[in-house]
């Protein structure tokens, strides 16, 4: 085993090194020496998926900027409450934080019965950092390339339209939800795990979804999918040129993921407002600016207060298309 | 022609000294996490990928993917060395390649997966290169009712699985779908059996279940008795394959190639579909099936090419199509996309350097991972010398840590064990696992696949005859049922007349 051990070496130093950050008591969280040891960022979804990469691409630069390295943890597990849990129960002192998003934040509180934490009174936002809206996609060969022509399709069609999400409660499977039943619209849900959807989608078998723009960036610039709207305020920067749904008359139809930091409620406000001020010097930075526009993400920045203000109005709006929607997690 | 310039364009791409080295690179780091289970190339390159961004795209994508094919490699080696896992495409590999092991042909089995795998590397970068555009189409015309169909005809032949006594075997097909349907199911966000346990929201992790399963529940019934515990160290025979070996394996590793390469366009197939394929198929095509689960050489050449070849062929519809076929394939798209390159069916023109330098680099990682490989066969079975009161806390050591890493839960680690034992007690029973883990992967993806194409046809059955490929497969299961079932009531019957 020798030989062994040898090469586990690097791996095995990271991780004794994970070990030890979480034993080592906590030192006195003065804000001018914060941060004086490694800082944990828990992750609540597994790697490789849009809140992970944030992530990694702001706690990289915060690594640099801190002097202190910021270790992302993943902490995936039902729906994302695992990891929220882990970080309401962690010691207030800002050693650790997590990225979270609209879901286990402003969705799960309403869609999850018995819910052992409140994310809007357990934890204290720090900054939001990105804005990732959907975009309402359907296959070329539907012939439906507006939302006249889709509405009219769904009143026509035997058995209602389909549409994909990836997965129930998500932002995906509410934006539809919202669409249709505005327009009053006979539309069955077809959930999918994550993005498997785009493979039914691409070959036609669902009319219409509600997909991150990163995820079908590539198939609306050669054609294989037809954006018809975003779901976002204003318009999105990686699809300059379509229309949002309020542009085309749906008003305060504004359905997409936001990402955020996080602490555990009680840490220091100078210390929330340290972190606050490096995340909004990093979120402009150019470097960081394009690789968000890439990643489909709008950078967002701003106050703690701006940011507890935006999820209360989100806790309350998901809260009643959850409950219209009849989707709950048991 | 225009193939035959566009290869060698990929070949001066990734023959320059730069990414020659970020292959090499990833080669390496592939194979040491592939040794270890549960840390996987997910979380490996989920830690790598903010470093790519400063790196050419290029570059950047050839290192990426050769952790993720490198991996592959590296997995099938403590499988059969010690029974362990390192990856979920390594399972099927433990069930000869440990046997092997025990025969004191670690040497072989290595070798043989070693040279497996290069093999399927090798055809799968020419079957890329060939065709990869043209059949990346094959995957959209699978629809849920396809992929229902292809796993039930998986499942009625999971009973080639079946050694010794064919109810155990069904037996433990129906634990795997059962313990399959512990998590929360898609279509109502339900969680099922777990009995308010947040962390079996999301089911049975494979990696628990394999390792617990295989490796610890081994570890026990070593333990258990005295005379077996000698046994790796009273023999260690020739390192590699003899010539008898590659004779045997060249059949399997031919037949693992196409069959992983089929499956690895279908970007909704599992990793370890194609592998549980390839063994089924030769035991069915074998002249004495009853040699395999008792060290047979082609149950570690077919599976392991298989999955070589399933796992570069998974770039196909990346690429092509911008459909990623697992988390890590999601996360390679990503790292693309943040270098502004958008994956599709306009890459190959758009990026011809990065499309075929890919390709080409995948070739030549593949012949780095086989002369990394080789020589370290020596030293794995030399691994085997020492002694098993020192040797196991070690595997139970790496196996925590491996699965601990997975999702920083401790609560898979008391699962795990806790699988240990259940896995002990089928052994004694004389329950065969590997039935048991192939109900485990197909179940889910049977009914997520049933309900879907049920919820799109609106309830309608007929679905399931009216698409062609989903028919063809149908007639495809009943035959291998009767041709399964037909030698069982022929001895019925003559019983009944003698």
């Amino acid at each position: 085993m020798h030989m062994a051990s040898k090469h586990f070496a690097p791996i095995l130093a990271v991780i004794l090194a994970l070990v030890c950050s979480f034993l080592l008591p906590a030192a006195s969280p003065a804000a001018d020496a914060y941060p004086t040891q490694a800082v944990k960022v828990i992750v609540a979804f597994t790697p490789g998926g849009t809140t992970d990469m944030l992530t990694r691409m702001v706690s990289t630069r915060l690594s640099e900027k801190l002097g202190q390295t910021f270790v992302v943890e993943n902490k995936p597990g039902a729906g994302g409450n695992i990891g929220t849990e882990f970080v309401v129960r962690a010691a207030p002192d800002g050693y650790t934080l997590m990225v979270n998003s609209v879901g286990p934040i402003a969705v799960n509180p309403t869609l999850y019965q018995n819910l052992p934490h409140n994310p809007i009174t357990d934890l204290e936002p720090v900054v939001q950092l990105a804005d990732v809206p959907n975009v309402l996609v359907v296959p070329p060969a539907a012939n439906t390339p507006d939302l006249k022509t889709l509405i009219a399709k769904g009143k026509t069609k035997q058995g209602g339209l389909s549409y994909g999400s990836t997965g129930i409660g998500t932002s995906s499977h509410l934006s539809s939800f919202m669409f249709a039943q505005t327009e009053k619209v006979a539309a069955v849900h077809i959930p999918y795990k994550g993005a498997d959807a785009l493979n039914d989608l691409l070959a036609g078998r669902v009319d219409f979804m509600f997909a991150t723009i990163p995820s079908v960036m590539a198939h609306i610039n050669s054609g294989k999918l037809v954006p018809i709207a975003v779901s976002s305020a204003k318009r999105s920067r990686s699809l300059p040129n379509i229309p949002t749904m309020i542009e085309n008359g749906y008003p305060g139809f504004e359905a997409g993921s936001w990402f955020g930091f996080f602490a555990p409620r009680g840490t220091p406000r100078s210390i929330i407002d340290k972190l606050n001020g490096a995340v909004n010097e990093i979120l402009k930075d150019p470097e960081i600016d394009k690789q968000m526009v890439f990643a489909g993400a709008d950078p967002v920045g701003g106050s703690p207060e701006q940011f507890k203000q935006f999820i209360a109005s989100e806790h309350k709006k998901w809260a009643v298309v959850v409950k219209d929607s009849g989707a709950t997690a048991k | 022609m225009e193939m035959f310039q566009n290869i060698l364009f990929g070949f001066s791409v990734a023959l320059s000294i730069q990414n020659l080295l970020y292959c090499f690179l990833g080669c390496l780091l592939g194979t040491l996490i592939g040794v270890l289970p549960g840390i996987g190339p997910l979380a490996t390159i989920a830690m790598l990928t903010p470093i790519t961004f400063s790196l050419p795209p290029v570059g950047a994508l050839i290192m990426l993917a050769g952790i993720y094919y490198g991996a592959q490699y590296g997995g099938s080696t403590t499988a059969i060395l010690v029974n362990l896992p390192g990856e979920t495409s390594a399972v099927v590999t433990c069930i000869d390649g440990y046997q092997m092991a025990r025969q004191g042909r670690a040497g072989p089995a290595l070798g043989i997966a070693a040279i497996g795998s290069f093999f399927a590397g090798t055809l799968c970068t020419l079957i890329i290169a060939l065709f990869g555009p043209s059949i990346a189409e094959l995957a959209l015309e699978f629809g849920p009712a396809e992929y229902f169909s292809l796993m039930l005809m998986g499942l009625v032949t999971a009973a080639m699985l079946a050694q010794g006594d064919m109810s155990k075997s069904l037996a433990m097909v129906i634990v795997g779908l059962l313990l399959g349907m512990v998590g929360t199911d898609v279509n109502s966000g339900w969680r099922r059996f777990s009995f308010d346990i947040a962390e079996l929201g999301d089911g049975i992790g494979f990696v628990v279940l394999a390792v617990g399963v295989f490796a610890l529940g081994e570890i026990v019934a070593n333990l258990g008795s005295a005379e077996k515990r000698t046994i790796f160290t009273s023999k260690v025979g020739a390192l590699f394959p003899s010539k008898d070996d590659l004779r045997r394996s060249s059949g399997p590793i031919l037949r693992g190639t196409l069959l992983g390469a089929f499956f690895g366009v279908l970007p909704g197939t599992g990793p370890s579909v194609a592998s549980f394929s390839s063994y089924m198929v030769e035991k069915k095509v074998a002249k004495d099936p009853s040699r395999f689960g008792h060290g047979a050489i082609e149950g570690v050449a077919g599976p392991e090419s298989a999955n070589n070849a399933d796992a570069q062929c998974k770039f196909i519809p990346m690429l092509t199509l911008g459909i990623p076929a697992s988390g890590t394939m999601a996360l390679m798209l990503g790292a693309l996309m943040i270098h502004g390159i958008a994956p599709g069916p306009t890459v190959m023109t758009q990026k011809p350097d990065l499309f075929w330098g890919l390709i080409a680099s995948m070739w030549v990682g593949n012949l780095m991972l086989v002369l990394l490989n080789l020589p370290l066969i020596g030293l794995w079975v030399s691994l085997l010398k020492v002694p098993y009161r020192m040797l196991f806390p070690a595997i139970i050591v790496f196996s925590s840590i491996g699965i601990f890493s997975i999702n920083n839960s401790p609560f898979e680690l008391y699962l795990a064990a806790l699988f240990g034992l259940v896995g002990f007690v089928w052994m004694k029973f004389g329950c065969p696992p590997a039935p048991m883990l192939l109900g485990f992967v197909l179940g889910p993806m049977m009914e997520e696949n049933l309900r879907r194409a049920l919820l799109l046809s609106r309830g309608d059955p007929m679905v399931f005859v009216t698409q062609p490929i989903s028919l063809g497969f149908l007639i495809a299961t009943v035959l291998i049922a009767v041709t399964m079932l037909l030698p069982a009531l022929r001895k019925r019957r003559g019983a009944i007349t003698d």
